[in-house]
């Protein structure tokens, strides 16, 4: 099976389950999921098997932070620079409009409707639109809560103001700073939620914001003469990128080759003007296209541009840091044991290892990686021990733990697995569960026994009361389009 | 014994193939800058074990997640699975027996489950019976896993619950081999291994175990002890790669032509690689046979030559020739020169050597004077056998640099050792070669 590089992607064409292949006819005479409760949980005391939990969403404590410093501090006019369109020409100006007529659906609402009843929604208290500040405040606490798809919403609402809501794209509009932060920040939400779709839909009008009306020359009077791009860096990367989850990464290759070339030109346009701290800002943004680059690459496979990128440009810049040059090294080392060179890794990790401070104990970085590689040597008991030490450093991480109940299941232990996992979410459901974790716990139940349907709606009624929402489809994460 | 519904069993049996693990990240990277509206979509930051810029936008994975699939099996891999057998039933079911075989066109091996070496097992309600079977898959084709769960329901009948689960192994390499004979004591092998996979792998280990009476000389690393290839040895689906190796008879063999002309298995190639996380293939060739030398009567060598001579020196070389044939040779030696003003030296030869029985051989010097500058070539040798006339071309004795009388660089470099053989068969066989498991 090949490797890619993130979760959703990694559904995203998901052939038949292997457990399709496996029971011949659909389990139709399962028991239904409330007496199987009140049959199996009598002799045990798992909270897991017991549909009455307690305890709901609770949002984190949102402080708006005074802004903290600017790691490295330059103009606007250093910011905003980027190549200005050729020619003004109006008949290609940016005309956005949202394509969702009400808020953005929750499946996992819809979910909990079609398979527990509308009852059990009573117990999903997640923030609402109504339930923050109608600005980009209430936006960031959203955010921070992990309401992704309540900010969505807010986004909808605030670019309704700006005359950009429903059924406007396709209309003139008028872009300032603000509108267009909010056009990124709904963009990247959506990516983030895995709403592929509604993303390229909406993100079509800014085409690779090479309009003339994204550009402060655009609105000479209403801008004092300022000069350079109103959209914002991070909008571009994001659009460059975008083909990435369309399943195109060629084409968002081409993209992120042009972004890479054009900011290269500003820091060498820097350099030339001695302008140091400018020099290193836009180096910082050149290296954030080559991650970009990167994280194609490894969806193309293509590892030898991987290398070159790593070992010929990112690792060659003189002022890293060594906690920047560990980062570097041990994401080179996984992604060399993502193929399968156990050889390669062990180097990259020892490198990483040896720019520790000396005489410090391992830390977790170190614990991860090497976990990793006694993975990749089959030994599923040390890389078991080795997780455990890592969460001695930080008990609770849900990351090591999955991890964990990987290397128990592999070491023929389905049961400490299980409990494993169901002791992390009982702990902690609203860290824990998160949708690897689902996903490993689900292809368990259905290992366990006949009896997965009960305890995945279970995990139903949790998501229900703890998470505001997943990044892939509720029925890949709880593996449900095998039931029905 | 009856057949029964499934569903009606007592007993639920699970099986879920076990490849690697894959390592994924957690959701789609979005990254913003300082000044933008949002400055990080992440709401926790605490899951994350890689903190930093770099390890939040370099997607290198970390979250290892369960096979979703059951992938592809190829030769030379281990399939490894896990059986759960469980108790869906409110009683106790006794006398419990798994029985795992994997049957493909050949055989049929057991497989049995380590926790299940009692012969008879009872299982409470809700309990399981679980392990790992691993087996290394040895032959290409169809393969089916046959489950059998026996156990005595609480009646007291003997009930079986069987499941059949049937994968493809696949060929996971082409190996192909040219041998070169570069004189009768050395042979160089070129192997080509292509991956035949879908996916990328790494080579990790690609080795000639050589056969008893040869030593082999891997020529695959560079002078420092770096492999050749970039680092990796990673090989994408359908590309391939070269190996090359040295290979010499063992000493007490290299001075008996008759004996190392029954030499013929070489050795075999070992090769081990690596796949998505680690997923480990092995596999060896079949032994690889060198070529014959049965076509060939006669062997000629240059012995010492030099590499530069000045123009109108004389230029000596020493000849050495050995009858490699069945019968007793007398042998007359002619360097023909054709008089012409093309002709890049002068000088003849015309002379007879002793009787030459089988095995034996001769040495006799030959001289000639360069007359143009460059590179020349001495040529043709004529070795014509009175005992049983037949007549052996060299076509290509020796070459030889010639320079300017002013020229002052050292020029005492010998040649290395000259052969050719008086048929010469420059044969290159490029065999397919069989793969088995070792």
């Amino acid at each position: 099976m090949s490797s890619k590089s993130n979760l959703s992607e990694y559904f995203a064409n998901d052939p038949p389950s292997f457990f399709d292949e496996l029971t011949n006819k659909p389990k139709s005479k399962e028991i239904p999921a409330e007496s199987i409760v009140s049959g199996t949980s009598s002799g045990t005391s798992n909270n897991m098997l017991s549909n009455t939990f307690t305890g709901f969403f609770q949002p984190p404590e949102f402080v708006e932070t005074p802004e903290l410093e600017e790691p490295i501090k330059v103009t606007d006019e250093v910011r905003n620079l980027w190549e200005l369109p050729r020619e003004n020409d109006h008949s290609k100006l940016i005309m956005p409009g949202i394509h969702l007529q009400h808020d953005l659906p929750d499946p996992i609402s819809v979910a909990v409707t079609q398979h527990l009843g509308e009852a059990e929604l009573a117990n999903r208290k997640i923030l609402g639109v109504d339930d923050v500040t109608q600005d980009e405040r209430g936006l960031r606490n959203l955010i921070h809560a992990g309401c992704l798809r309540t900010a969505v919403n807010l986004t909808g609402r605030l670019l309704t103001v700006y005359g950009q809501g429903y059924g406007r794209a396709g209309q003139p509009a008028k872009h300032s700073p603000h509108s267009l932060q909010l056009w990124f920040t709904r963009l990247a939400l959506l990516a983030k939620l895995g709403e592929f779709e509604l993303l390229q839909t909406e993100a079509e009008p800014f085409g690779q914001l090479t309009a003339p009306d994204v550009f402060y020359d655009f609105y000479p009077e209403m801008y004092n003469g300022k000069s350079g791009s109103i959209a914002c860096f991070s909008f571009r990367l994001l659009l460059a990128e975008l083909p990435i989850y369309m399943g195109k990464p060629h084409v968002a290759l081409d993209r992120l080759s042009e972004l890479h070339v054009t900011s290269n030109e500003i820091k060498q346009h820097y350099i030339q003007m001695q302008n140091k701290t400018a020099e290193q800002f836009w180096q910082k943004r050149c290296e954030r296209v080559l991650h970009s680059i990167i994280n194609c690459g490894l969806m193309m496979k293509k590892f030898s541009m991987i290398d070159d990128i790593m070992d010929g440009t990112l690792l060659k810049r003189s002022n890293l840091s060594k906690d920047d040059q560990r980062s570097l090294y041990s994401a080179w080392g996984r992604i060399y044991l993502q193929i399968g060179d156990i050889f390669g890794a062990e180097q990259k990790f020892a490198v990483s290892r040896r720019l520790r401070e000396m005489n410090s104990a391992p830390d977790l970085r170190d614990l991860m990686d090497k976990g990793l590689i006694a993975v990749a040597k089959n030994d599923f008991p040390e890389a078991y021990l080795i997780f455990q030490k890592a969460l001695h450093l930080d008990s609770g991480n849900t990351l090591i733990l999955n991890n964990m109940g990987v290397c128990l299941l592999y070491a023929g232990k389905l049961k400490d697995a299980i409990n494993l996992y169901e002791h992390a979410i009982n702990q902690n459901p609203q860290r824990s569960l998160n949708e690897s974790l689902l996903v490993n716990l689900s292809t368990l139940y259905e290992l366990e026994s006949n009896n997965s349907k009960a305890k995945k709606f279970n995990l139903l009624r949790l998501i229900n009361r703890y998470k505001p929402d997943l990044n892939i489809s509720i029925e890949i994460c709880l593996k449900l389009q095998t039931i029905n | 014994m009856d057949p029964i519904e499934p569903d009606a069993h007592l007993l639920a049996l699970k099986v879920m193939r076990l490849m690697r693990p894959t390592l994924v990240e957690l959701g789609p990277v979005v990254s913003c800058e300082h000044k933008d509206l949002v400055q990080r979509f992440s709401s926790k930051p605490h899951s994350d074990v890689f903190s930093g810029i770099i390890a939040e936008t370099l997607s290198a994975g970390q979250v290892l997640l369960l096979p979703q699939s059951f992938g592809n099996i190829y030769l030379g891999e281990t399939f490894s699975s896990y059986i759960c057998v469980h108790n869906c039933s409110p009683q106790p079911v006794e006398c419990i027996n798994v029985k795992t075989d994997l049957q493909s066109n050949s055989t049929r091996i057991n497989l049995s489950l380590q926790k299940n070496n009692k012969s008879a097992i009872i299982l409470a309600p809700g309990e399981t019976i679980d392990d790992v079977i691993r087996y290394e898959v040895k032959e290409i084709g169809t393969h089916i896993l046959v489950c059998e769960v026996n156990y005595t329901s609480p009646a007291g009948y003997a009930q079986s619950l069987r499941k059949f689960f049937k994968f493809q192994v696949l060929k996971p390499l082409d190996v192909k081999t040219k041998f070169y004979n570069a004189e009768i004591e050395e042979i160089y092998l070129e192997a080509q291994i292509q991956n035949v996979t879908t996916s990328p792998f790494c080579l990790e280990k690609v080795e000639l175990d050589s056969s008893e009476e040869f030593t082999v000389i891997p020529l695959n690393t560079l002078p420092n002890g770096e492999s050749v290839f970039n680092t990796k040895n990673m090989l994408q689906p359908n590309n391939s790669c070269q190996f090359l190796y040295c290979i010499k008879p063992k000493v007490q063999k290299a001075t008996d032509i008759h004996a190392l002309r029954q030499l013929s298995n070489v050795g075999k190639l070992d090769i081990v690689w690596r796949s998505n996380l680690g997923e480990k293939g092995r596999l060896q060739t079949s032994q690889l046979q060198r070529l014959p030398y049965e076509c060939k009567d006669l062997r000629f060598e240059v012995i010492n030559a030099l590499n530069t001579v000045k123009i109108g020196t004389i230029f000596t070389f020493n000849c050495r020739v050995t009858n490699t044939s069945e019968h007793t040779m007398k042998l007359h030696v002619r360097l023909v020169t054709k008089l012409s003003p093309e002709c890049q030296y002068t000088g003849c030869a015309d002379f007879k050597l002793d009787e030459l029985n089988t095995g034996e051989n001769a040495e006799f010097p030959l001289s000639v004077s360069p007359s143009k500058l460059g590179l020349i070539k001495i040529a043709d040798l004529l070795l014509v056998d009175t005992e049983n006339n037949e007549h052996y071309s060299i076509e290509k004795v020796v070459e030889v640099f010639v320079v300017d009388s002013d020229y002052n660089k050292d020029h005492k470099t010998f040649q290395n050792r000259l052969i050719r053989y008086a048929k010469p068969t420059d044969i290159i066989i490029q065999s397919p070669v069989q793969l088995q498991v070792v």
